[in-house]
């Protein structure tokens, strides 16, 4: 039913109709009674009484009326915004190219933010399913003689136990493998062997059994192991394991309980066992140094990080004036970082430079599709002009515009979610080994909620100028004629410019970020990493208690090289304890006998490696003096080192160090000099390395073999394996890969960030093309008039044409200048993720000018060039 | 009587249809309407006439406009819509062939089965 008017709703008024309602039929009882013959009293109770009672009724009908208004109202409202949608959606499908481009490019940039939010929730708000996570702060032991930073060890451990004004709770953790048979093989699985109160700090349930308490700890207590869900799976998955006991390296351990799945701290741990100390750690001071321990602590409620900082300060001062030969000069000190912060690692700059790009590019979507949208609200002025003049109130012409929009976010949001899923998959291959949070990314409710906000947001943002300009038109102007040269037309042009203008400047903004990206990584790739990775296949392989230290291992590693060697197509093998991108050497410092410090020394510490074999031609590290290792040293134990070129460049200067003695662990005799390598990353700083001789006091455990050969990896693997099984069936091989790989994988992260962004650069220099397209054809079309007459008045053609160009070249030089003072702002939060190149680098700069500026000119020239084929006569009769 | 009650209660709608279908009314119009035509045999509580108007209206089946009496007094007027009108002629309908097989009904005289 249409109504003309209505008055507005109230509850007052509802009372006040139905009080009247029932007044009248009760007065005119009354009356009508009196008339009768009645008196007065007598008449009104029997009016009553007929009637029943009254203040029920009139509740009754109150509570019908108002029910029955506010059904009416709703159903209303809803049938205008049905109608208004369909309004829109009908507009949208006459423009079905403009609509698709339009949504697709929202869907990208809505889709990107969207994955990329996930990505940045998991890994920097909420990587372990845990309450209260930000409480968590790992403490570490920063060494800032060779800026690195290690963990604490078991006794420093005890102490901050102690203080449980700092920490409630605590536990501290090491890396601690185990072989264990996994389906009748031998596997070497990761784990974690923890001192205090482990389950409580990480709030973690098992799904079976128990979690063992600090008391576990203690010497002589029996060995206990907590396994992950995954290790459990792969044992069989029977809920009867918790009891069993469990063979890990020799070793008896009773199962205890069982990880739910989502649980992963350390990340990839498979198994969690008590870290045994007995008093041989316990009462030597000189344990203190070994600092292999994480350490996490619940801190307090109340206890702020600056407080925790300036505790730990006090503390680790105390500890130096205590125990006066473990903290020599330059010895560590205790840092605190969060742990969400510890467990993303690199992943935070590359995130948030990534939320960033990804924010950026949905601006200039937004953009764009605002002015793309004003353009085609100006086309049909005249016909929102009509309806405004025949009553439309403006806001319900507003109101049609803002639903073109919402509709146009909508199937971007929607498309969006799709787009966001593609991008997960691509996340989730980013790099799911060191960043195991990365596996768990998904598109929860969280995560649409974000979406849904940036779809508002977006929507508002391209929706709400177009719509308040459309709501100004100027009923009159439009009438007359249409808007040309009038005053909308020119707020219109000013918008329109700004929008170029900003799409411009944030492309620059993305453009150079991409610019510098590509550049570090071309930087990096061109790194020498000090060894040759091309066909190498490197294994881990650890010996068990049957090998005990000394030459059994020295023997068992003999007959696993000639093995190895025995395959055909291998040309050298060797072994080592940390080699460069397979495993992690260990760092000590080190005492030259006879060399005085150098100018610019600032202290004497080195990795330590210790290798068996032909371990330099395995790898391809030139010998540059002295030589290498030869397998009289490993069959007489002799005490020989080989020193890299950073040591020598660092302690010896111009000097030959052949033949120096060094105290680095092993005491030994400097007989060579090797290339220096990078050991985990391309792009680390050179760090002093010292090769033992296996054979002299490595006798480690755990080696990694480095096999170069002729053959495809996957083969080498294959007979490594075979010839390993031959020699001891018991013994597991873990971690075979091509060592180009690893050196690949190394920097996947960094390659994936660069590609993402340039991708999304690209994209936004393609929006902001079109962008400036748009505008200049349409400034062009809407001045067709004016340049008919200049024209036709004698201007020159090309004139006309510069004028044109002359336009786009402002905005755009305009955009630019704002661009680089922006990226002159911003460019520091690059800084962690460039390698070999400033934040501020002029060439990257000027490139990104260049390339923007050139590509505005183009986008000008266009319709610069059909504004001077206007044939005048036409363009007058025209209108 | 009780029985009546019931009775009336679902009768009542079509009481009013009937009523209206003379031609706009207020509610007191339509009690005595009912009244007089029933030759007041059929005395209704007239404070239930209320939200079966109400009802009605909202159903679509009567409109109502405020309006002024004879003597000058606001009151609200009620009318037959179209809708109302096809109510009342299907109601009417309904209520003659019930009462045509009740009376057949209660007329039978022997069992025939």
């Amino acid at each position: 039913m249409k109504r003309l008017f209505r008055l507005p709703f109230s509850r007052a008024r509802v009372r006040g109709d139905v009080d009247a309602e029932l007044s009248f039929h009760l007065q005119g009882r009354i009356e009508e009674l009196v008339a009768a013959g009645m008196s007065r009293e007598e008449a009104e109770r029997e009016a009553l009484r007929r009637f029943g009672d009254r203040s029920v009724v009139a509740q009754q009908l109150e509570r019908m009326d108002v029910r029955a208004y506010k059904r009416r109202a709703l159903g209303e409202r809803l049938a205008t915004f049905w109608r208004d949608t369909r309004y829109a959606a009908r507009g949208l499908g006459r423009r079905p190219l403009y609509a698709l481009a339009v949504i697709l490019t929202l869907a990208l940039g809505i889709g990107a933010n969207t994955a990329v939010f996930s990505a940045f929730k998991t890994v920097l708000l909420q990587p372990l399913p845990l309450p209260g996570i930000d409480r968590l702060a790992v403490v570490m032991g920063d060494f800032p003689l060779i800026n690195q930073r290690f963990g604490v060890s078991a006794l420093e451990a005890i102490d901050l136990f102690e203080r449980k004004d700092l920490f409630p709770t605590a536990a501290a953790s090491s890396g601690g493998a185990a072989t264990l048979l996994v389906a009748g093989e031998p596997t070497r699985v990761f784990g974690a062997s923890t001192l205090g109160e482990f389950a409580n700090v990480f709030a973690v349930q098992p799904v079976l059994g128990r979690f063992y308490g600090p008391e576990a700890s203690q010497f002589g207590r029996p060995a206990v192991v907590v396994l992950s869900h995954q290790l459990w799976q792969q044992l069989g998955g029977d809920s009867s394991i918790v009891g069993q006991m469990l063979t890990l390296s020799d070793k008896p351990h009773e199962v205890v309980g069982v990880l739910p799945p989502n649980f992963s701290y350390p990340s990839q741990a498979m198994l969690w066992r008590p870290n045994v100390l007995d008093s041989l750690v316990l009462n030597q001071e000189r344990s203190r140094g070994t600092v292999v321990y994480r350490f996490v602590g619940r801190m307090r409620d109340g206890l702020t990080n600056e407080r925790l900082r300036s505790e730990l300060r006090a503390l680790t001062q105390r500890w130096h004036e205590t125990y006066t030969s473990n903290y020599k000069s330059g010895g560590h000190m205790l840092v605190t970082v969060p742990l969400v912060e510890y467990l993303a690692g690199q992943l935070k700059p590359i995130l948030i430079a990534l939320f960033a790009a990804v924010g950026l590019v949905l601006l200039i979507t937004c953009a764009n599709v605002a002015s793309l949208q004003l353009v085609h609200a100006s086309g049909h002025t005249r016909e929102l002009a009509v309806r405004a003049a025949l009553g439309a109130g403006r806001a319900a012409i507003a109101r049609q515009v803002v639903l073109e929009s919402a509709l146009l976010a909508l199937a971007g949001g929607v498309s969006g979610v799709l787009v966001a899923r593609l991008g997960l998959t691509w996340l989730k291959a980013l790099d799911v080994t060191r960043f195991p949070a990365l596996k768990d990314l998904q598109l929860d409710g969280s995560v649409l909620a974000f979406t849904a906000a940036t779809v508002l947001f977006a929507g508002l943002l391209f929706g709400s100028a177009p719509a308040l300009r459309a709501s100004r038109v100027s009923v009159s102007d439009a009438l007359r004629d249409s808007s040309r040269g009038t005053s909308a037309g020119a707020a219109r042009h000013r918008f329109l410019r700004a929008s170029v203008v900003v799409q411009n400047a944030l492309t620059l903004v993305l453009l150079v970020g991409a610019v510098l990206l590509i550049q570090s990584l071309n930087r990096l790739l061109r790194v020498d990493p000090g060894f040759q990775p091309q066909n190498v296949v490197t294994f881990s392989i650890a010996v068990t208690a049957r090998y005990p230290y000394g030459a059994a291992r020295v023997a068992f590693f003999r007959s696993l090289d000639e093995r190895l060697r025995a395959i055909p197509g291998v040309q050298s093998v060797g072994f080592a304890a940390g080699t460069p991108f397979s495993g992690s050497a260990g760092s000590t410092s080190y005492k030259l006998a006879g060399v005085p410090t150098q100018p610019g020394e600032t202290g004497r510490h080195a990795n330590q490696t210790f290798v068996f074999g032909d371990y330099f031609r395995a790898l391809g590290i030139q010998i540059v003096r002295g030589r290498g290792f030869t397998d009289a040293d490993y069959a007489s134990g002799s005490p020989v080192v080989v020193v890299d070129e950073t040591l020598v460049r660092q302690s010896f200067g111009d000097k030959d160090p052949i033949g120096t003695q060094i105290e680095h662990g092993p005491e030994g005799t400097i007989i060579g000099v090797a290339h220096s390598v990078k050991l985990a990353d391309l792009s680390e700083p050179a760090h002093p390395l010292v090769y033992h001789n296996f054979a002299n006091g490595g006798y480690l455990a755990g080696m990694t073999a480095v096999v170069r050969s002729s053959l495809p990896a996957s083969a080498v693997i294959a007979a490594a394996r075979a010839a390993v099984k031959e020699l001891d069936p018991s013994l597991p091989v873990s971690g075979a890969r091509s060592l180009s790989e690893r050196v690949a994988e190394s920097y996947g992260t960094r390659s994936f960030a660069t590609g993402v962004l340039s991708a999304f650069a690209a994209l936004s220099l393609v929006i902001a093309l079109l962008g400036v397209y748009a505008l200049m054809s349409y400034v062009v079309s809407t001045r067709t008039k004016e340049i008919g007459i200049r024209l036709a008045l004698g201007a020159a053609r090309t004139t006309i044409a510069r004028m044109v160009l002359i336009d786009g070249a402002k905005l755009a030089a305009i955009g630019l200048i704002i661009g680089v003072a922006a990226f002159l702002g911003l460019g520091r939060l690059l800084r962690v993720l460039l390698f070999g190149i400033g934040p501020y680098d002029p060439l990257a700069i000027g490139a990104a000018v260049t390339l923007i500026g050139t590509i505005t000119l183009v986008a000008s020239y266009l319709p610069a060039r059909r504004a001077v084929r206007v044939d005048p006569l036409t363009t007058m009769r025209a209108e | 009587m009780a029985q009546d009650l019931d009775l009336l209660r679902g009768t009542l709608d079509l009481f009013i249809l009937k009523t209206l279908s003379w031609g706009p009314m207020h509610g007191l119009a339509i009690v005595r309407w009912i009244e007089g035509a029933s030759k007041s045999l059929l005395q209704i509580e007239e404070g239930a006439l209320y939200p079966a108007l109400h009802r009605m209206e909202q159903r679509g089946w009567l409109s109502a406009e405020w309006g002024v009496t004879d003597n000058n007094r606001r009151a609200k007027y009620y009318r037959l819509t179209p809708r109302g009108r096809k109510q009342f002629a299907t109601q009417v309908s309904i209520w003659e062939r019930y009462t045509r097989m009740a009376a057949a009904l209660l007329a039978a005289r022997e069992a025939t089965v």
